[in-house]
């Protein structure tokens, strides 16, 4: 609001009168910048984007949750109540393609919109981003990923690979950097420690000062047969393609089978974006010796481009 | 540090006033940083007599960049760093020349940043041109801006000129509840009294 009056003004297309006077309204009693609450559109779309999201009830709902605290505290503040900081560190547990990085990348958005982040981005880490060979650079090579991202988020994937190899081991320095900057950063940065979820309970467990810095514990479920069977259109949809009648049935079953089959290493909506992009490329080879094919045929996946894929 | 921000309309003495106050509190040498739209920032630093030479003018709209001046007021034993910065003039017409539209603009983005604004006012003109022509509407909405933050008062500039104290007057009448202090920022008259009142707001 505030910058695109500013921008009205370079453009001449208001004065500078008018525009201080619509400036004022973004104020707030407290005489701080007014943080710009739920109502906007941008917020709705993000939300709108959450819930999009196939499966993942809990999670919706724990973010709501999270949300609706963080925008009350923000009104405490600005009537001069008495509010919590907001800490928004947390852990994601869950089996691979379970949706979390998607999530943390919507969570970042929602908190840029919200005024609680500067800039909301998410900053990717693994194990290999923070640690480094030699002793002493650990520091600096984990200080310099937690700068980038400053004013958003810093989501550690495999984050118990830092507590691995033992007490000798840099990782340990790692961990440390972190939780030191998170401490000092407390409003601008916020850590998100990924991973599956048995690992994960075992290194909050041979950690046990982790759990209390991070708050918020989000469980990402395994998602059913139906769930993946309709992520999987909702792919194909995005994509501008539809399955046949006996793809449907084919694709189905192959869900099943795999979830039957599941030993831990099922990668869940990852294993169902392989199959759909396999499928587009063997329906394109069908399709390529035909002259002219049709709208329906370039859009159809039949049930022979569905095929097993190998995960690994 | 706390940043004061200086505003008022264009030849009201905004720059001439920072200078001078910068003088006040004795120093001798300042730092000035330049941020301007097309040039980016720069920083330079330059005696304070030569500065008044370069950078005051007759000419309305001298000032197009931000010039911000960091120095230090009298804090208990020892003293406190703040920042005086000066601006473009604001003015109620919506200017022809896109520079000086978007050196407003930036005025206007740092005045929403700034903790405490003094708005400079010229005492003359309100008394040469009556209420109407003298005191713009950028004034009266610069004064409602003002309170919302830590720190608001009006600065009635050239107290040293003839007709200056009815004008002094004539601002005091339309701006109830609000401090107005008569200057001058070229003999430093009530310059004291500005400091005084600084000091209340950093």
């Amino acid at each position: 609001m505030g910058r695109e009056i500013i921008t009205m003004v370079e453009n001449g297309e208001v004065t500078v009168s008018e525009a201080l006077s619509i400036l004022k309204r973004t104020y707030t009693a407290a005489g701080q910048p007014k943080l710009e609450l739920a109502s906007n559109e941008k917020l709705a779309a993000i939300k709108q984007q959450l819930d999009s999201l196939i499966g993942l009830h809990s999670v919706k709902e724990l973010i709501n949750e999270i949300q609706a605290y963080a925008a009350i505290q923000q009104r405490r503040s600005a009537v001069n109540l008495a509010s919590e900081p907001v800490v928004l560190h947390s852990i994601f547990m869950g089996n691979p393609g379970t949706g979390k990085t998607t999530v943390a990348r919507i969570i970042g958005q929602l908190f840029q919109e919200m005024g609680v982040l500067q800039k909301g981005h998410l900053v990717e880490v693994e194990r290999a981003d923070l640690v480094a060979e030699y002793i002493g650079q650990t520091a600096q090579r984990t200080r310099e990923q937690l700068r980038k991202a400053s004013g958003g988020i810093l989501f550690i994937d495999e984050a118990y690979s830092l507590a691995r190899g033992g007490e000798k081991d840099f990782g340990k320095e790692a961990i440390d950097t972190i939780v030191k900057t998170m401490e000092d950063q407390r409003s601008n940065l916020v850590v998100i420690l990924a991973g599956y979820t048995a690992p994960m309970e075992e290194f909050l467990e041979t950690n046990p000062g982790l759990r209390s810095r991070f708050p918020i514990i989000i469980r990402f479920p395994d998602y059913t047969s139906l769930e993946l069977f309709r992520i999987a259109e909702q792919m194909l949809k995005q994509r501008e393609y539809q399955l046949s009648k006996a793809a449907r049935r084919k694709l189905l079953a192959m869900i099943e089978a795999l979830k039957r089959r599941d030993d831990g290493n099922f990668g869940n909506a990852r294993t169902i974006r392989n199959i759909i992009e396999k499928a587009i490329r063997k329906q394109a080879v069908r399709l390529v010796h035909i002259a002219n094919p049709t709208r329906a045929q370039l859009m159809e996946i039949a049930a022979e481009d569905l095929q097993e894929v190998n995960d690994d | 540090m706390r940043r004061i921000i200086v505003v008022g309309q264009p030849n009201a003495g905004k720059t001439l006033f920072c200078l001078n106050f910068a003088e006040f509190l004795g120093m001798q040498s300042v730092t000035i940083n330049f941020e301007s739209f097309e040039r980016g920032c720069s920083s330079r630093v330059i005696s304070l007599s030569e500065a008044k030479s370069l950078l005051v003018g007759e000419r309305e709209h001298q000032t197009l960049d931000l010039q911000s001046i960091v120095m230090t007021i009298p804090w208990g034993k020892g003293r406190k760093e703040f920042e005086l910065i000066d601006t473009t003039g604001l003015a109620d017409r919506i200017d022809f020349e896109p520079h000086i539209r978007r050196a407003m603009a930036q005025t206007l983005h740092c005045m929403r940043q700034a903790d405490v604004i003094f708005h400079v006012l010229d005492c003359t003109k309100v008394a040469q041109l009556g209420f109407l022509k003298g005191i713009g509407e950028i004034d009266y909405q610069i004064a409602e801006f003002g309170q919302l933050k830590k720190g608001y008062v009006l600065l009635a500039n050239k107290i040293d000129l003839p007709q200056a104290k009815e004008g002094l007057a004539r601002i005091a009448m339309e701006f109830p509840g609000h401090r107005v202090i008569g200057i001058s920022a070229l003999t430093k008259h009530g310059f004291k009294e500005v400091k005084e009142i600084a000091k209340q707001f950093l």
